[in-house]
Parts: structure tokens; sequence; C-alpha cells
């Protein structure tokens, strides 16, 4: 079985240290349970990092860590996702990753 | 596929909870600039022009403005137009985009009717929820009305009635409650000044950055959009006596109380707490809870409450030290504002360095190995 392909997008409030700590803790727990991982910003400045719709047509399922309503949501519906605020992935991103992979077996 | 649900939950549909919080979190970020920008560009034209610049403009043509009253009026657009956003994204969060023309219209009620930047918030939400009620009716409808909804109906009918239940109805109390609430704050004099200013000081000195502190922060943004000056100048001082308060505590801490690569990150930490960024003392407060909690707290009332009792008024409401040179002060103070600002900031800042060099444990030889793996992560 090939690597799995990971996604994810970070968003909150203000959009400078928040966004930027969530994605950077999701993407190295990501990578640590040996998935490929490509995690989108959406901070004060915009999109960063977007997912395409190309990132989509192959990841195997996503992670949303936001405490906003994120931009373009709708992206996400073909893939399995889960949605949690940025503190728990700041906190403990192996564990929402981990809990992500059983889901999706 | 869609949506999993999370261990532990029933299923994906979020709690009515769930879903204000969220609107109100999509709405305040699309305010924010706007505050930002239009509190930074008035701040600058009264600089120029005087504090009455507004009144001095009052009887001119727009062609015979000086600059400083054409900064001021394009600061006074864009700050007009924040408390309609805030209803429009509010709306768009829960609606999407047929909630925005709902959303934006009363959020103009609600400047018109005085009830300011709760009166957004509220209606906003109000007419998220009214056009999401009219989407799912369109689905009963019959199929060839179906398609009058979204170009006409909606628009038309989710405009008006929640502009006119904010008019006639929601917007009495809510005006009435303001009112109230910047009566209260405006007449607070001497003791009752500085507990008000020491509450929203260490209130924002509680999480860094975290859901209490942008709580403050809200609160105090939407009476700066409101005309109230006063809160965010505490707010700003009690947040930014932060990361210069833990970068003093590592001065007098030093090598015993302090990992290398902690101390090696003093410089940034006061560039960036002259910057407004308080995220740089999470790595510090997740490492040492109690000890940095109570210690900031304590700065951030000494700050939050001095800049209060000098009657600080901040009109721009993020921007550090930029900002500073803007700031006024009330009449009773020794200084002008910005040197104010200056040593009531100092002030918490020192009692939140001393206290924490004093408390604080000495590290040890793990601790000096490991440093702080989260800062570095974060600088």
């Amino acid at each position: 079985m090939s690597k799995k392909y990971i996604v994810g997008v970070t968003s909150c409030i203000v959009g400078i240290a928040h966004t930027y700590m969530a994605a950077d803790a999701l993407k190295r727990a990501i990578e640590a349970a040996g998935c490929e991982a490509k995690v989108e910003t959406q901070g004060a400045d915009g999109s960063e990092n977007t997912i395409t719709e190309e990132d989509l047509a192959r990841a195997d399922a996503a992670i949303i860590a936001a405490d906003l309503k994120i931009k373009g949501l709708e992206r996400f519906e073909p893939v399995p996702y889960i949605s949690c605020p940025t503190e728990e992935v700041i906190k403990d991103a192996p564990s929402v990753v981990s809990e992500l992979l059983e889901a999706i077996g | 596929m869609a949506e999993l649900a999370r261990k532990g939950a029933k299923s994906t549909k979020k709690s009515q909870g769930a879903v204000i919080k969220e609107a109100i979190f999509t709405g305040v970020p699309y305010m924010i600039p706007m505050i930002v920008g239009g509190g930074v560009l008035q701040g600058i034209a009264k600089a120029m022009g005087g504090y009455d610049i507004a009144a001095q403009a009052a009887d001119l043509a727009y062609t015979q403005y000086t600059f400083a009253m054409v900064l001021n009026a394009i600061g006074a657009a864009i700050m007009n137009l924040s408390v309609p956003v805030i209803g429009a994204y509010c709306s768009y969060a829960i609606a999407e985009k047929p909630g925005l023309a709902p959303g934006f219209a009363v959020g103009f009620i609600s400047v018109t009717t005085k009830t300011g930047f709760l009166g957004a918030l509220v209606g906003g939400i109000l007419a998220g929820y009214l056009v999401n009620w009219m989407k799912d009716l369109m689905k009963k409808a019959p199929k060839d009305l179906q398609s009058v909804f979204p170009i006409l109906l909606i628009p038309v009918l989710s405009t008006a009635l929640v502009c006119l239940a904010m008019w006639y109805v929601i917007g009495v109390p809510i005006a009435w409650f303001m009112d109230a609430l910047t009566s209260f704050l405006t007449g607070l004099e001497g003791g009752s000044r500085f507990i008000f200013g020491a509450a929203i000081g260490a209130m924002m000195s509680i999480d860094q950055g975290g859901p209490i502190g942008k709580a403050t922060a809200l609160f105090t943004n939407g009476l700066n959009a409101d005309g109230v000056f006063g809160p965010t100048a505490s707010k700003m001082c009690g947040g930014m006596q932060n990361p210069i308060g833990i970068c003093i505590a590592m001065l007098l801490g030093g090598k015993k109380k302090f990992a290398e690569n902690e101390r090696q990150t003093i410089v940034s930490g006061l560039i960036l707490g002259c910057c407004y960024i308080q995220e740089y003392v999470i790595p510090f407060l997740v490492k040492d809870p109690v000890r940095v909690l109570v210690c900031c707290m304590c700065g951030g009332a000494v700050s939050g409450g001095l800049a209060m009792t000098f009657g600080l008024e901040s009109m721009a409401t993020h921007g550090g030290i930029f900002v500073v040179p803007l700031m006024t002060a009330g009449a009773g103070a020794p200084f002008s504002g910005p040197v104010m600002f200056l040593l009531c900031w100092l002030a918490g800042a020192l009692v939140t360095g001393v206290s924490y060099a004093l408390v604080k444990a000495p590290i040890t030889a793990a601790e000096e190995d490991t440093g702080n793996p989260i800062l570095d992560n974060l600088v």
C-alpha cells in the first residue's frame, strides 16, 4: 500500500500566530505518522500553500483545524475529513492524526 | 464521504452555540483591518490637525479640506464601514453568499439605531438564520417558484425582516444597553476607573492571545468601533507588557533560572512585545503555567489600571509601538499621551518581570539540555 496523503487547513481568529503554529504541528504529526502532508494556512494575509483540486484528487483524508468558518470548505466534501479547533492540534496534533487514520482505516 | 464525527461526538452536526461562536469568529477578522486602518489614519489626522479635526471640517466642502482633514475623512469612512462588515460576515458564516446582503443592511441599520457593534453582531447572526430558514422553505416550495427565491424573495424579505426587527424590536433594548454601558464607562472615576482598567489588563494577560484574550479584545474593539477609546489603551498596555515582562525576568533571572535557548530569544521577545505580539509568551506559559499566569496577570492589571486611571485613549486598536505616538492622555495626567503610555507599559512589565524572576524555580540540568522546544518552533 502506498503512502497516504493527508491534507489540512489551519485558521485562527487573528491569523498571525496560532494559524502557523497549528500548521507546523499538523505537518510534523502527519509526517511522523508516515504520511505525506500538505497544510494550507488561512492567516491574516490570505490563503497560502493552497490545497488544489489535484491535491484533493489524490488526498486520502483531510484535517480542518480552525476556530472559524474557513474559505472553501466545500472543496473537502469529496474526502473524509475531521474538524477541530486550532488549540487542539497545537497541543496534541499526533492524537488528532491517529484518530483520523483510525477512522479511515 | 464528508465530515467524520469526532470520537465521543454523537454526530457531525454542530450545536447552535458552536454555530454562533463560529459566526462571531468569522466576522471579527474581517472587521479588524478596518478598525486598525481607520483608527490609525484618524489618529494621524488628529495628531496633524488637532483633536477637533472633524469639527473643523464640518462646515467645509470636501474640495477645501486640508491634508489632515482628508486623512480623517478616509479613516472615518473605513471606520464607519467596520460595523456593517461585522454584521455581513457573521451572517455569511451561517448562510454563505445570500447572507451578505441582509447582513450588511442590518449592520448599517445598527449604526443608524445606535446599537453599534453589538447590534451588528446580533443582527448579523439573526440575518444568517433567517436566510437559512428561507433556503429550507425554498426546498419545500413548488418547482416553478423555487428560482424566485434566490433572485427575489431571499434578498428582499430577509433584508426587510431583519432590519425592521432591528429598528423596532431588538434594537431598542440593545441601544439602551449600549447607551448605559457607554455612559457607565465614561462616567467612571478614581478607584473604579483603576479597577476597570486593571480587569481589562489582567484578562489580556491570561492566555496570551488565546480565547480569553480574544474575547477581551473583542469587547474593547467593539467599544472602539462605537467611539469609546479608553478600554483600547488599557487592552494594548496590559497585553504588550507580557512579552517585555518575560524578557525582563530572563535578564534578571539569568543562567540559573532560564535555559540558554530561552535567553537567546530575549531580543526577539522585546521586538515582538513592541509589536504587540503576545504569543511570544505562550511557550513560557505552557512550561510553567501557574507562575507565569499569576505574574503576567499582576503586571497586566498594573498596566491596564494605570492606563485607565490616567485617561489614556487609543483610536488605533492594534499596531503596538507604532501607534503609541497617537495616544492621548486625560486632563489630569502629568505627561503627554505617548509618554504616559510608555510609563504605564513599563510599570506593568517591571511587575511581571521582577515577580517572575523571583518566583521562578531554578532550571535543572535536563531542562538546560532540552530547553524549550515550543519556543524553538515559534521564534
